[in-house]
Formats: structure tokens, C-alpha cells, sequence
């Protein structure tokens, strides 16, 4: 099967800057993944998310070369309205993404642009809403929501128009940790329950570990790493380079392997670390 | 400032469609332009007044709009009473100052035709509030579209009313920021540094909206914005018996009004 994301030498400098904000990225996704982008701030993180959809180059100008294909779009030709039913990208800060006046109004938005029927629009922004659980929020105004709901309404938007390939920019970022726990919990299903891909870039490592099946590291606008979560979580001179603080059962493992501890598999949840370390004692 | 809200407050005028109010304000907008007479032009002012009563805003908002033209309108005053060729002289107030055009004589028709212009000015400005405060944005979206404005600039157009705010608060809050760095002469100080400071809060305010208007056409666009197919408009709107009775006022008013111009009613 081909993938449904492919990232061909990707290189790209935004307009009247000389160094680019993303370089030589090569990476593909097959469908149905859940892969996590990690790297520290300015790494390119965003400009990157704005390459699945065509934002990059068709509304930054600035220079682009490699090619980057999704859901059988290729993001040169294809326009942004045709991609956006293939790839939904929830952008880094959610508020800036919210402009209509209610929920209801602001999740069919996508779907209105589309020129969908009247009640097939309704019957998606229902379905989009519940996923979310904000159903009975219809008549609300976006700006009066709670950040965690402003996120979630900010997935429905994209949910709505039932894209194959979901991009999501940091969605818990700014929130509280049961905001961004709700957040992640349907991002989850998203991929489990609607076979969704999802390309999640996060600073919250617990996350990663917890729910990625795949972990692409960049830094320094390169992508230096490629590889399942406890790999990565393994990695001490990686972690360094890319500035990564690793989930603290990890850091724990970690430590605890220094020591001279004998610990051949990081354990990236509490659990396996509580059976890992529960065998250390028996040993 | 005026409060352009997404959520405009209830009035009686909401339960108008918006194509009513935007045609009723552009027919005053033209018959204020049309008639030069003050007398004329207060008859407008009255009707206006008459529904601001009927929509029940807040009266304290006009003070406010008329504080904030005092300035310009008392300009225009001047102006017109000095420079409006009138013939019915009522007082000598120099010798003919012939490089400006100022025959010496304060005319009639000066202070008329300056009455006139304050009066269109006044008008017009408390026109607008009318349908701005009774009119939700996505419904004054829609009477756009539905008059044939295309949807890419009628979207383009409500954001920007409905970003006023947002920049707003944006300048409140890095005038803070700049105050707790010290900067202190936003009301005090010299010209210059009034300036300097004035440049400095400009600055990040511009660069911010610039950003967020960035990010803001990445996320319509993500959402399929400008797709090449006929959209669909979730919201509806229908003309009510008010609405035809209206719109048939408003261009009983304006035909009137034309006709009565073109017949020499209505001009000084
Ligand atoms: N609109 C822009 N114009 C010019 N440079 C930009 C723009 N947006 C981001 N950059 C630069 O591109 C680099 C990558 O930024 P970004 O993709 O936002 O990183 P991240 O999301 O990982 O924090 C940074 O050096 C940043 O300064
Ligand atoms: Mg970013």
C-alpha cells in the first residue's frame, strides 16, 4: 500500500530570510499511524505542519523545493480547499482559529465552504460535536469557551470535514493537565475508534510515550531521529541534543541505568516501570 | 469605542433582515448627500433619532460620538462660514482678504450651508451604530452576500470589524507591558517622546495583528475557505411583512428625495 504521507527532500525558507525553517526533510507515514513531532522551540515544528496542507508554499511565499504528497495530493498542484478534505490542520494557538460567532456556525464553517447540503452540514457538525463531547454546546460563542473546549471545538472544525490525515500543532500547549488530557483522550480515539493518521507535534512527553506509535525528532530545522517512542526515550546524547526532557518514569530508568543498574528495555508507562523496578528488588 | 460585538445586544431592529437595515442606511447615507439644507437634513436627523428610540440604544453612546467629531465639526463650521460664497451679508468682519478668498462679510448662507454640513456629519456618523449594534456579524454577513457583494470579500470585510476589538485589547495590553518597563509618558510628556512612545506601542501592535491575520488565513483556508463551488449557508434569513413595509419607505424615500432635489428643494 503506498503511504499516505511522503515527505521528499523537503526544504523551505520563508520570504526575505536566509536560513531555512525547514531542511532536507524526508520522512514517510503509512495510514492509520499515530506519529509524534518533538523538538524544541523555532526547531521548525509549525512551519512543517504547514507544509501537509499547502500552506507552505501556496500562502507563505518564500522558497520551496522537495516535494511533499498526501492522501494522493501533491501540495504544489493541488489547491488548499482540495487538500483540506484530505489533511485537517488544527493550528498552533486555537483562538486564532475560532472567528465564527457560535460553536455550530464555526464547526460547519469547513463544510459551508464545501457547499455540502444543509442537513448533511448539520448531521456532520451533530457527529463532530459529540466526538468531542461538546454536544449541547451548539449555541455557544467559541471566545466564551474554556481553553481545553476551544481545542476540542477546534477539532470538530477539521473533524467535520472528515479528512483522512489529521495535523495538530501543539493543541495542549496553553492548557491545564485535565484540558490536556481530554484533548489527547479524543485525539486518541481519532485515530483508534475513525482509523484516522495523526501527526501530533507536542512538547508532553507523557503523551508521547503513552499513545505514539512513532516519534520523528526535529531539531535545529533537521529531522535527526525517526523511531518508536522508547527509543528515542533511551537515547541520553539524542534527548541532549534536541532538548528533550524525557517522561519521568524514563529520566528514572535512565538514572537508574547509570547506576549500573541492569534495565534492558526503557519502560515508557508507569506501569512497565513499576514491573521493571518491582524486578531489579527480585534480582 | 464603539462596542462592533460578534454578539450584537437584542433590540427590536434584530428581528429585521440585514439586507433591510444596509439598504434603509445607505438611503439615508444618500439623501444626507443629497440635500444641502439644514432644514432638510435635520428631518433626517429626527428620523434617525426616531429609531434610535425605537431600538432602544444606549443614548449616552451619541454623546460619545459627538464628543469625539466636536473638534472636526467646529473646523468645518469655521470653514464653510468664512469660505461659502454667500450674497446676503450680515456682518463686516475685515477687509476682503482676497488670497484666501474671504470676501470680509460673514454671509447667511455661510452659517447655513456650515449648519448643513455639521448637521450630514452628525448623520451619518450616528447612522452606522444603527446597524452595526442590532446586526449580529454573520447576519450582516449574509445581507452582503445576498446583495451580491461576493462571499471572499463579505468574510473578509466582518472579520476585520470583528478583529476591532481583538486589536484593541491587544494595544491595552502591550501599552501595560510598556508601562511596566518604565515607559510612562502615554499621557504626559513632550511632543517627541509622545511620538517615540506612541511609535514604540505601534510597533508590536502592527507586527501582532500582522501574525495573527497570517495564522488567521492558514486556519480559513485549512478549513476549505474560497473552495470553487457554490457554498452553503448554514444560517437563513427571510424578508417579514416590516421588512418589505421598510424597504418600500426607503425607496419611496429615495426617489422622493431625488425627485424633490431635482425639482431645486432641498439646497440652499
Ligand atoms: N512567518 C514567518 N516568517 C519568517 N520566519 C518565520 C515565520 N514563522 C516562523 N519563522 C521562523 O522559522 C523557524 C521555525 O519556526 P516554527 O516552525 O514556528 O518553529 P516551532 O514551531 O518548532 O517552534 C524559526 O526560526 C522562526 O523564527
Ligand atoms: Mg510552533
Amino acid at each position: 500500500m503506498e503511504p499516505i504521507i511522503q515527505f521528499n527532500s523537503v526544504t523551505y525558507s520563508y520570504p526575505r530570510t536566509d536560513v531555512p525553517a525547514i531542511r532536507d526533510i524526508s520522512f514517510e507515514v503509512d495510514a492509520g499511524e499515530f506519529v509524534a513531532l518533538i523538538g524544541p522551540t523555532g526547531a521548525g515544528k509549525s512551519t512543517l505542519c504547514y507544509c501537509f496542507n499547502g500552506s507552505v508554499p501556496q500562502l507563505f511565499s518564500g522558497a520551496m523545493t522537495g516535494t511533499v504528497e498526501v492522501a494522493g495530493c501533491n501540495t504544489y498542484q493541488d489547491e488548499i480547499p482540495v487538500l483540506a478534505q484530505h489533511v485537517g490542520l488544527v493550528v498552533q494557538n486555537a483562538r486564532t482559529q475560532l472567528f465564527n460567532v457560535t460553536v455550530l456556525q464555526e464547526v460547519g464553517f469547513g463544510c459551508e465552504n464545501l457547499g455540502l447540503p444543509r442537513n448533511v452540514i448539520l448531521e456532520r457538525v451533530q457527529a463532530a460535536l459529540a466526538f468531542v463531547g461538546l454536544s449541547g454546546h451548539e449555541e455557544r460563542e467559541p471566545s466564551a469557551l474554556s481553553g481545553g473546549q476551544q481545542q476540542r471545538v477546534a477539532i470538530a472544525c477539521v473533524l467535520a470535514m472528515d479528512p483522512d490525515v489529521l495535523v495538530l500543532d501543539e493543541p495542549t500547549s496553553e492548557l491545564d493537565p485535565i484540558g490536556s488530557e481530554q484533548v489527547m483522550e479524543v485525539i486518541a480515539r481519532m485515530n483508534s475508534e475513525l482509523g484516522k493518521t495523526i501527526f501530533l507535534v507536542t512538547h508532553d512527553m507523557e503523551f508521547v510515550a503513552k499513545y505514539a506509535t512513532r516519534t520523528l525528532v526535529l531539531s535545529d530545522h533537521r529531522l535527526i531521529k525517526d523511531g518508536p517512542p522508547e527509543e528515542i526515550f533511551s537515547n541520553n546524547a539524542l534527548l541532549d541534543e534536541a532538548r528533550i526532557r524525557p517522561p519521568q518514569v524514563c529520566e528514572v530508568s535512565l538514572g537508574l541505568r547509570k547506576r549500573g543498574y541492569l534495565i534492558p528495555h526503557i519502560p515508557l508507562t508507569m506501569n512497565e516501570a513499576v514491573s521493571t523496578i518491582k524486578g531489579l528488588n527480585h534480582a | 469605542m464603539i462596542g462592533i460585538s460578534s454578539g450584537a445586544r437584542r433590540t427590536p431592529l434584530n428581528g429585521l433582515d440585514g439586507r433591510t437595515k444596509l439598504i434603509a442606511l445607505l438611503t439615508i447615507f444618500i439623501l444626507a448627500l443629497v440635500f444641502s439644507s439644514p432644514y432638510y437634513i435635520l428631518g433626517l436627523l429626527a428620523l434617525v433619532l426616531t429609531t434610535w428610540a425605537i431600538a432602544r440604544l444606549p443614548w449616552k453612546l451619541i454623546k460619545d460620538i459627538l464628543k469625539f467629531f466636536l473638534i472636526i465639526a467646529v473646523i468645518i463650521l469655521v470653514v464653510q462660514i468664512f469660505f461659502y460664497p454667500g450674497e446676503t451679508n450680515l456682518f463686516r468682519l475685515s477687509g476682503p482678504i482676497g488670497f484666501i478668498g474671504f470676501s470680509g462679510y460673514i454671509t447667511l448662507e455661510g452659517i447655513m450651508f456650515g449648519i448643513a454640513m455639521v448637521l450630514r456629519l452628525v448623520v451619518i456618523m450616528i447612522v452606522a451604530p444603527l446597524l452595526v449594534l442590532t446586526t449580529p456579524l454573520p447576519e450582516f454577513m449574509l445581507a452582503l452576500v445576498k446583495l451580491k457583494v461576493p462571499y471572499r470579500f463579505a468574510f473578509i470585510m466582518t472579520t476585520a470589524l470583528s478583529l476591532l476589538p481583538s486589536i484593541q485589547s491587544h494595544s491595552a495590553i502591550i501599552q501595560q507591558a510598556q508601562l511596566c518597563r518604565g515607559i510612562t509618558d502615554f499621557e504626559t510628556g513632550r511632543l517627541l517622546t509622545k511620538l517615540r512612545t506612541t511609535a514604540g506601542l505601534l510597533v508590536p501592535l502592527i507586527l501582532g495583528t500582522f501574525r495573527d491575520s497570517q495564522t488567521l488565513d492558514v486556519a480559513m483556508s485549512s478549513r476549505a475557505f474560497g473552495a470553487p463551488v457554490k457554498r452553503t449557508f448554514l444560517l437563513e434569513s427571510h424578508f417579514c411583512p416590516t421588512d418589505y413595509i421598510i424597504l418600500i419607505l426607503a425607496i419611496l424615500f429615495l426617489l422622493g428625495g431625488v425627485a424633490l432635489r431635482v425639482l431645486g428643494y432641498g439646497t440652499l
